[in-house]
């Protein structure tokens, strides 16, 4: 049966357990969202093993208190031995992870927040749950804080404070990780097979979940060859950069051994040094030549190819490149990559990306079918900035839809259907991070047409004066145009906030970094794998071409508090604004459902995009002006006239363009 | 002559005055670029808010001056561009022809530098693929540029071959009181010129007195009478006299 996902049991089932366990399982689909773990023994820390874990159940909640559950009344003794045991270990655990300054001696929140009871007949979660509900802010942070180390979901504890801070900025910088059921199921259960595939869309913890998967494996596995690789080389040099510091707060001993035993880099390298790409390394280790990419030699040619020459080794002599290999970003990748990493595997493959970051991706109902987990709860983003980045992606609130999803699709990306004939609501369940915060009169989403810089300087003041612990860098600018008037506005910006606020910048497009204490300024192209507590994004116009929407969605769910939307024209702003108001105001999407028709057509425009995007520009070029009829002699004048600012894959004011000056060039 | 002068934000002070002293031709290229874009801006800054100065001197040589309000450092290095001034903006062109065999047009003949061309050029020197050891690595990036500027190589090459005529003036008492501790004070005398910044070419050259930013200029411009160096034993014993008052 597949669980939901905010339900996680690590117990095997057994005769004295199975009962209570599916008590406590029904309960949990009563309560969807509840986040409920039961174990018998600390995860994550594989040394702790106890005489009685079979007969006793732990069950976690957050607000609740810890609860051993005895499954043998008869053996009250062992029960109790077997409590004490565990709070020895988890004292040891919190000491390991500097929680002790937080949380305190296990004496003491031994009796504030570790409760016993029988498991008998009579026993009701419900009745269980209320009783030990937890009213003190400050006790449900540390239950909190003693639930990740029984769970593993270790906190920097440099980051956390223990009571709870007064803004809501700091509220969530501060909130304690817990992972949910879907994410504990990814990190602990192993799976029959090869190759593992998760789903998840941005914000839901891919790259941290395979951080943790890596220390798993690293920790517990002796002389391995492990790569964690991504496609683009900015990511894969803050992955390097992260593995050892999240190495170093989860304790763990083992010193990393780079190059020898892992190996964290992007998915090609250069010819020169096999260490530095996981291809290179791999034409290297099997001596197969290295080939480059260009404008003819596509990825998925050289991947393929690379399997090929490795396909011919006979299997008496064959080896395998590395034990495990760990795949961010997967959706960079064409499927020839997971094929060849599935051959040079020894072990396991775990490949995590998201399938939706392009909204308009065609057969996503397949793939979706042959996912293993699925994370569909974004931790990053404010559901309700989500749920209206989706909104204006796929045009929801306009007349005409530019794209439509399955309900199988709605659901893995997180969505909840309510259907009254045509008219819809999209809802998405609340998650933990955004609890409590009381953000109900907090516009997390806004949408306004932008008269002058000075607006954008405004905004900044506001956001700086309701939050007075505000630093340069949790705020993200990004313009979403392409051409060169970016540049241009991204310098005087600078020299604005500089003047203004004497902040310094960083103009990610040329350091490719994050910076600290800089305000972050970037085109489209630098913000993968980022997060900022405010995103402001400035664009021209909402257009209506798919990769501008799909841009977007992605820059605005960039946002952990308050994404801004700032358009030069006023263009349908207002339909957006409408729907805004209803995300606000009910917590859901609300639109009408294509007609079949609409939605074949949909499919049809996303099928013909698809094709374009594997073309090179000039091809592109081409086809257009064999649309149009344009004599090849005078298509040179065309190009040497088209303006930078129409050098991108959009067709009608390509169009547009060559139509005007026809009379001028032919 | 034509001269232009424009004037550094304090905030913006260390993007041309370094803490770290320049030692390579890729932070003279990053200066110049920061440069550019300055110039292309040309923001009017309020007096309590200048930090330095940058004066564009042009007459046969052409060159920027780097004048900091804080510090007594100068220093100079060439602008190897033509600038026009249009009403209260600037526009600043790389002149081709000499790697062309053919002159196409007279407009084909100048690239315009934009400031997305200034940033591309300095996102390609702050990147690894510059520091790479395999050639084809190396212009990965450049063929991405190119494929939205077609300029950019050429531009790129331009800066990478120029001669910069890296020259600074200092004013260093920190350092010349500790040499002169040492007795070593002609090897770092109070006033004195850098001549190039790596450390296998750079060398000082001692003046007796402080100068101005204009003596700066004044010494630089060819159109103007040059100075001589005058042999070191016979000043020598009167500096230190002087030094030592």
């Amino acid at each position: 049966m597949k669980e939901h996902s905010l339900f996680y049991s690590h117990i095997e089932e057994n005769d004295y357990n199975k009962e209570a366990i599916k008590k406590i399982r029904d309960y949990s689909i009563q309560n969807p969202n509840e986040q409920i773990y039961l174990v018998n023994s600390p995860l994550g820390e594989k040394k702790y093993k106890y005489d009685y874990q079979e007969k006793a159940i732990i069950l976690l909640s957050p607000k609740h208190k810890i609860i051993f559950l005895n499954l043998d009344y008869n053996l009250q003794d062992e029960f109790e031995e077997f409590v004490d045991e565990f709070i020895e270990d988890l004292g040891s655990i919190s000491d390991k992870y500097n929680y002790k300054q937080f949380i305190g001696r296990p004496k003491k929140w031994k009796n504030e927040l570790i409760v016993k009871e029988s498991a008998n007949n009579e026993f009701d979660v419900k009745l269980l749950f209320d009783k030990y509900k937890i009213e003190d802010k400050n006790l449900r942070r540390k239950n909190e804080l003693i639930i990740s180390l029984i769970t593993g979901s270790i906190n920097d504890i440099k980051n956390i404070t223990l009571e709870e801070p007064d803004t809501i900025l700091e509220k969530i910088k501060n909130k304690i990780i817990l992972f949910d059921g879907e994410q504990t199921r990814f990190i602990y259960k192993i799976l029959n097979k090869k190759i593992v595939y998760i789903q998840g869309l941005s914000g839901t913890g891919k790259t941290e979940l395979l951080l943790h998967k890596l220390r798993e494996i690293y920790v517990n596995t002796d002389n391995t060859k492990i790569f964690f690789t991504c496609h683009n080389v900015a990511l894969a040099n803050t992955l390097r950069q992260r593995v050892p510091e999240f190495f170093d707060f989860m304790k763990v001993e083992k010193q990393i051994e780079w190059n020898k035993r892992l190996w964290v880099n992007h998915a090609w390298g250069s010819v020169s040094n096999k260490n530095s790409g996981f291809y290179s390394y791999i034409c290297d280790f099997y001596n197969i030549p290295f080939s480059r990419w260009s404008k003819t030699t596509s990825y998925k040619d050289i991947f393929k190819k690379a399997l090929e020459e490795i396909e011919k080794i006979l299997d008496e002599e064959f080896e395998y490149a590395f034990d495990y290999i760990l795949i961010d970003e997967s959706q960079d990748f064409p499927k020839e990559f997971f094929q060849l990493c599935e051959k040079v595997a020894k072990e396991k493959v775990f490949v995590a990306g998201d399938i939706f970051q392009d909204i308009f991706e065609a057969n996503i109902e397949d793939r979706v079918a042959n996912v293993d987990f699925v994370l569909n709860r974004c931790y990053r983003t404010d559901p309700r900035t989500l749920m209206f980045a989706h909104s204006i992606g796929m045009g929801l609130f306009e007349e005409k839809k530019l794209n439509w999803l399955s309900d199988i699709e709605w659901n893995a990306s997180g969505y909840i259907i309510k259907r009254n004939d045509k008219k819809i609501c999209l809802y998405r369940e609340p998650i933990r991070r955004f609890e409590d915060l009381e953000i109900e009169n907090y516009k997390s989403m806004i949408i306004q047409k932008l008269e002058t810089y000075e607006q954008i300087l405004d905004i900044i003041e506001n956001i700086k004066q309701n939050n007075p612990t505000l630093k340069p860098d949790d705020i993200a600018i990004i313009n979403i145009e392409d051409g060169k008037g970016v540049y241009e506005f991204f310098n005087n910006l600078e020299f604005m906030i500089m003047d203004r606020f004497e902040w310094k910048v960083n103009k990610a497009y040329e350091t490719k970094e994050k910076i600290k204490d800089m305000v972050f300024l970037t085109n489209k192209n630098n913000v993968k794998g980022l997060e900022f507590p405010f995103v402001l994004c400035i664009g021209d116009k909402i257009k209506d071409s798919y990769k501008y929407r799909n841009t977007l969605y992605t820059m605005l769910t960039r946002s952990f508090l308050q994404s801004y939307l700032l358009l030069l024209d006023d263009y349908k702003i207002k339909e957006q604004e409408k729907g805004l108001e209803i995300i606000q105001k009910n917590k859901c999407i609300r639109t009408t459902e294509p007609t079949d028709e609409e939605k074949q057509e949909i499919k049809r425009t996303i099928i013909k995009l698809k094709e374009e995007k594997n073309i090179s520009f000039d091809e592109f070029l081409t086809q257009i002006f064999n649309e149009l009829k344009i004599d090849s002699k005078c298509r040179k004048e065309f190009l040497k006239a088209l303006p930078d600012k129409l050098r991108v894959f959009e067709k009608e004011p390509i169009i547009e363009f060559i139509k005007i000056n026809k009379k001028y060039y032919c | 002559m034509k001269k232009f002068e424009f004037n550094i934000h304090k905030g913006q002070i260390e993007k041309f005055f370094p803490k770290e002293r320049i030692k390579t031709k890729a932070q003279i290229i990053e200066i110049l670029m920061e440069s550019l874009q300055l110039i292309l801006q040309n923001n009017t800054i309020p007096e309590e808010k200048i930090g330095g100065t940058i004066t564009l001197v042009v007459e046969r040589m052409s060159r920027l001056f780097f004048t900091s309000k804080k510090d007594k450092k100068i220093y100079s290095i060439v602008f190897p561009f033509f600038i026009e001034r249009i009403d209260n903006s600037f526009v600043v062109k790389l002149q081709k022809f000499e790697y062309l065999d053919y002159i196409e047009s007279e407009n084909n003949n100048f690239i315009e530098i934009d400031y997305q061309l200034i940033s591309n050029v300095l996102s390609f020197i702050k990147c690894d693929n510059f520091k790479e050891q395999c050639s084809l690595d190396f212009i990965v990036p450049i063929d991405e540029y190119e494929q939205y500027d077609k300029n950019f190589w050429i531009f790129l090459r331009e800066l990478l071959l120029m001669e910069d005529g890296y020259i600074r003036y200092d004013y260093d008492e920190k350092n010349y009181k500790k040499a002169l501790e040492n007795g070593e004070q002609h090897l770092h005398p109070l006033n004195h010129y850098d001549l190039f910044y790596s450390s296998n070419a750079t060398f000082k050259i001692g003046l007796l007195d402080e100068i101005s930013s204009n003596d700066v200029i004044e010494f630089l411009n060819i159109r103007k009478e040059c100075q001589y160096l005058v042999n070191f034993s016979n000043i020598k014993d009167k500096n230190v006299q002087k030094n030592n008052v």
